[in-house]
């Protein structure tokens, strides 16, 4: 078992490196860095060239890769810009754990990850145990009352939660919880925007206040999917020989299904939420954009814009390296759940 | 808000008629007052607060009470009070209470400035927060009028601070201008910042202007700062110093690092001079600024200055809507209609030097790629196509009667031609003047021939831009109907304004018309460059922004004049004629005069927003 684990570390390595070249690879032929860097006004084309040399862009994708991997402190570069190489480098490359600058802030991709990842992790992970709970709860309950009217009703709201598409379903929870509620004159309503009240301050409630909005946006379109994929193991379950003769055993149906039926129906859903966990890292996109929750899901939709390579590397060299890790605890989990799998 | 509902409470429980009899104690309980002649909010809260500067809680008092009970007024204009309007006099309980609370305006960006250092950053987002934290020798107002921050005078010829030659400037500085954290703000700061600037240690976004015409920056004592350049730069007051470093905060740093790159200062803005300083900032969250008790000019009324960073324009409008900011930024003229409908948002359009424009491809060199189309060559072809597009009919439906065509790129500045609109829809005449010019239709196949070219244009624009988009189709059918052709080739943002040397679409001479919105470069200055025929991009010369190809010596000639014309009226005139030869020869063409649109909750006052430095008065806003 352990040889087994530390064969898979080992191709996991290898794997993000792999990984790591086709990203460099596809987040340079993505535009040109500098081209965001001239706001209103263009910036001349002297300091393009300036700041082309200064940030090492002129050199070969291979050297910069090279840059990126291990640092340029054993070489000469080109401090000034002039087109001279004449100090050593100061970045030690992210073998060492030097994650790079941003070009657009100018300051370590890691300090701006670090003072993102918190808030994302925040939302995802109440949105993830939201989501395994209430799929959990409506999956299994629509299996045991097939075809009643729970079920139905159900069905039909997952196909709508599903076929939503996330922005609009943001804006329309906005709208009617936060504005429309507000100028009615309802006792409670939601607000718009932001990570808390400013002039209330981060405390607990304001916070989990603002968070209600984000998280049913991302937990509907997800428990929809869920939970019918839930009810469809449920019943592959329920109609399982075990399960008959446990019942002609005389237990109780709550019984059967707390100690039998629910376990084995659960399974799936580790393999699912195994893979769902890493990509919480990457926050979600829209939804931090449109309720404008500062997040990792914002911090690569705007690097992806500006074209700010060392963030993107940084965040989905982050990314890859937890689904490499989240893939090796997942199988490892599916050995402690199900007897009949093993490794060798 | 709860405190308000108890207010309420209170005022039902304890109503007390008291019809503006003079009471020598202030009341402990609220009452009802109604106003006077000759009465005025100041004076109220003298009599019944004790202190007139206590008026504000009248204010707030009175508008929470008209939710409930629309007999009460609502209070817009605390300057500006009518006899017999019903007021809240609050007790001084609840008056203290009320003004204990921190006057709060809220705003909202689309993205967070990359760096508070005006050196580091060209974000526009950047540099209107920096209005706020770090103003420079003088901010340019509402009405493109120097304010006067940093320095004591305007230097001009006439009270002698610009020599004879325009060369030496001399600029006598504010001796109560301090950082704040109370060192005073000196002739040294600004060397200071102009080394750091052009020193090549430090990644700036541009040395420009710094570098390229400053030939020395000399302070000749304390509060006195010299400019030297080496030949006359006529926007030199809207581009050099419009912020200043601090130098007791950067200099060790420079010393130690040997750069300023990395500097804390730059996010951080520990010390600054303007009317707030920075409090917190949370990345990609929010900005939170606090007056500066320290500013020169005292400490402003306002507390706290909220900037929440809200990327996405829907959730922006939901803000405006429900009241959780006040100011709103870049809106677009669709959602103009949105606004008016609400009560409490005022719209203002601002001045800001933008003009949606045609630029024409009048390349005629040898190398036949940059070439434009040759029927553009004949003046009478372009004002064809100036009389063929219905521009003011896009502004009503596109744009939603929000803006209007300009005449030239100076409109609604003193240096606007104005007899510039000489080119009023007439497809007739349009068709004519093609005529003309020799350009018929031969073959039958829509579009007009000549010598057995087609008249076909390319049209290029920014992709992904509905409303320049929806522009491009509306034209192209104005133009098919005088038998123009158009192909659209449009590119995308982040490589259209890319210089020759770059291989830009445009300055490589890729298109024969191209839209986008243009400012010039030193706004509110109205020099430019992009008309010389020095300018014109080759492979000996990459960087020169003339990428029409424009090389007319009537046209040089003020041009010319105006880089080095110290006299402002003088100067004007020059513009009016710059604006004549343009509009005749059809050399631009005014799509829509593209103001910046903001939205600003009645709440917040005082509140007078600039096209060049946006939040010049924010040491004047108040919100209550």
């Amino acid at each position: 078992m352990t040889r087994y684990i530390i064969r898979r570390l080992l191709q996991g390595i290898l794997l993000l490196l792999i990984i790591s070249v086709i990203l460099f690879a596809l987040t340079n032929a993505m535009g040109d860095p500098l081209a965001s860097f001239g706001g209103r006004r263009r910036i001349r084309s002297s300091d393009r060239e300036r700041l082309t040399r200064q940030l090492g862009l002129d050199k070969p994708v291979l050297v910069q890769y090279a840059v990126w991997l291990i640092g340029n402190d054993w070489m000469d570069v080109d401090v000034d810009g002039d087109g001279l190489p004449e100090a050593k480098g100061t970045r030690r490359g992210i073998l060492r754990g030097d994650w790079g600058n941003s070009f657009m802030e100018k300051r370590p991709v890691n300090e701006i990850i670090a003072e993102r990842l918190p808030n994302t992790l925040l939302l995802m992970l109440t949105c993830e145990v939201v989501i395994i709970l209430l799929s959990l709860a409506i999956g299994m309950y629509s299996a045991i009352r097939q075809y009643s009217l729970f079920d139905h009703v159900f069905t039909g709201l997952s196909f709508i939660g599903y076929s939503m598409p996330i922005f609009w379903l943001a804006l329309i929870l906005m709208f009617v919880f936060a504005v429309y509620f507000k100028k009615w004159g309802l006792p409670i309503y939601f607000p718009t925007v932001g990570k808390y009240d400013l002039t209330v301050g981060p405390t607990v409630l304001q916070v989990a206040w603002h968070m209600v909005l984000p998280v049913a946006t991302i937990s509907i379109m997800s428990i929809a999917s869920y939970s019918r994929y839930i009810r469809s193991c449920m019943l592959e379950v329920i109609g399982q020989d075990y399960i008959r003769t446990a019942r002609s055993k005389g237990l109780t149906e709550g019984v059967i299904l707390a100690r039998h039926a629910f376990k084995n129906a659960a399974l799936p859903l580790v393999t699912i939420v195994g893979m769902d966990l890493p990509l919480l890292l990457g926050g979600a996109v829209v939804t931090e954009s449109i309720f404008a929750w500062p997040g990792m899901g914002r911090l690569f939709w705007n690097a992806a814009q500006d074209t700010d390579i060392p963030v993107l590397m940084g965040v989905m060299t982050l990314i890859s390296a937890a689904v490499v890790v989240f893939q090796i605890i997942t199988d490892m989990t599916y050995t402690f759940l199900d007897p009949r799998i093993r490794y060798d | 808000m709860k405190q308000r509902i108890f207010l309420a409470l209170v005022l039902i429980v304890t109503l007390l008629p008291m019809a503006g009899v003079a009471s020598a104690a202030p009341p402990d309980q609220e009452e009802v007052y109604t106003v006077q002649k000759d009465d005025s909010l100041w004076g109220l809260a003298e009599k019944y607060l004790g202190s007139g500067s206590a008026y504000p809680a009248i204010v707030m008092a009175t508008n929470a009470k008209f939710k409930e009970d629309e007999t009460f007024t609502y209070i817009a204009d605390p300057g500006l009070i009518q006899p017999g309007w019903k007021l809240v006099i609050p007790g001084t309980a609840e008056a203290a209470e009320l003004l204990a609370e921190p006057q709060v305006i809220t705003m909202t960006l689309f993205e967070e400035p990359d760096s508070l250092n005006r050196a580091y950053t060209t974000m526009w987002y950047a540099l209107i927060v920096l209005d706020m934290l770090n103003p420079g020798l003088w901010a340019w107002n509402d009405n493109l009028q120097p304010s006067l921050e940093m320095a004591a005078q305007f230097p001009t010829k006439e009270n002698g601070l610009i020599s004879e030659d325009g060369l030496t400037i001399t600029i006598p500085l504010n001796e109560d201008a301090k950082w704040s954290d109370g060192e005073p703000v000196t002739a040294d700061d600004f060397v200071f910042t102009y080394e750091m600037i052009v020193d090549p240690a430090n990644t700036v976004m541009t040395t420009w202007p710094y570098a390229d015409y400053l030939e020395s920056v000399t302070a000749q004592d304390d509060h006195t700062l010299v400019l030297k350049f080496s030949e006359p730069f006529a926007p030199w007051a809207t581009t050099i110093f419009d912020f200043v470093m601090p130098e007791h905060v950067l200099r060790p740093i420079f010393e130690a690092e040997g750069t300023i790159d990395n500097a804390d200062w730059n996010r951080n803005l520990t010390v600054v001079n303007g009317a707030f300083v920075l409090k917190e900032w949370e990345a990609a969250s929010h900005m939170i600024l606090e007056a500066n008790a320290n500013y020169w000019r005292g400490r402003p009324v306002l507390d706290q200055i909220h900037v929440m960073i809200v990327p996405d324009d829907e959730a922006q409008m939901a803000a405006i809507k429900a009241g959780d900011t006040d100011i709103g930024v870049f809106l677009s003229y669709a959602d103009i209609p949105t606004i008016e409908a609400l009560e409490d948002v005022d719209v203002v359009t601002v001045l800001s030097g933008y003009n949606e424009s045609w630029f024409f491809n009048l390349n005629t060199d040898a190398t036949a790629a940059k070439n434009g189309h040759p029927a553009l060559q004949d003046v009478r072809v372009r004002q064809a196509i100036a009389h063929a597009v219905d521009f003011d009919a896009i502004c009503q439906k596109l744009l939603f009667g929000g803006t209007y065509p300009p005449g030239t790129p100076w409109e609604e500045m003193p240096f606007n031609y104005p007899d510039a609109n000489l080119y009023q829809y007439d497809p007739e005449k349009a068709k004519a003047l093609l005529d003309e010019a020799g350009w018929v239709d031969t073959n039958g196949d829509g579009t007009r021939d000549k010598d057995g070219v087609e008249l076909v244009l390319v049209y290029v624009t920014t992709a992904g831009r509905e409303v320049r988009e929806q522009t491009q189709v509306v034209a192209m059918q104005y133009l098919a109907d005088v038998g123009i052709g158009i192909t659209v080739q449009n590119g995308s943002y982040d490589v259209f304004w890319n210089s020759y040397g770059d291989g830009g679409p445009i300055a490589t001479g890729n298109y024969d018309i191209a839209q986008w919105s243009s400012q010039a470069e030193g706004f509110p200055d109205p020099s430019d460059n992009q008309w010389l025929c020095s300018e014109i991009p080759s492979d000996e010369s990459p960087a020169g922004n003339n990428w029409y190809g424009i090389c007319d010596e009537e046209l040089e000639a003020p041009f010319r004049a105006q880089e080095v014309e110290m006299d402002p009226n003088k100067r004007i005139e020059l513009f009016h004629e710059i604006g004549r030869i343009m509009t005749e020869k059809v050399y631009w063409l005014g799509v829509w005069h593209d103001n910046d649109v903001w939205t600003v909750n009645k709440r917040a006052k005082n509140v007078k927003i600039s096209g060049a430095d946006c939040f010049w008065n924010c040491f004047e806003w108040t919100g209550m």
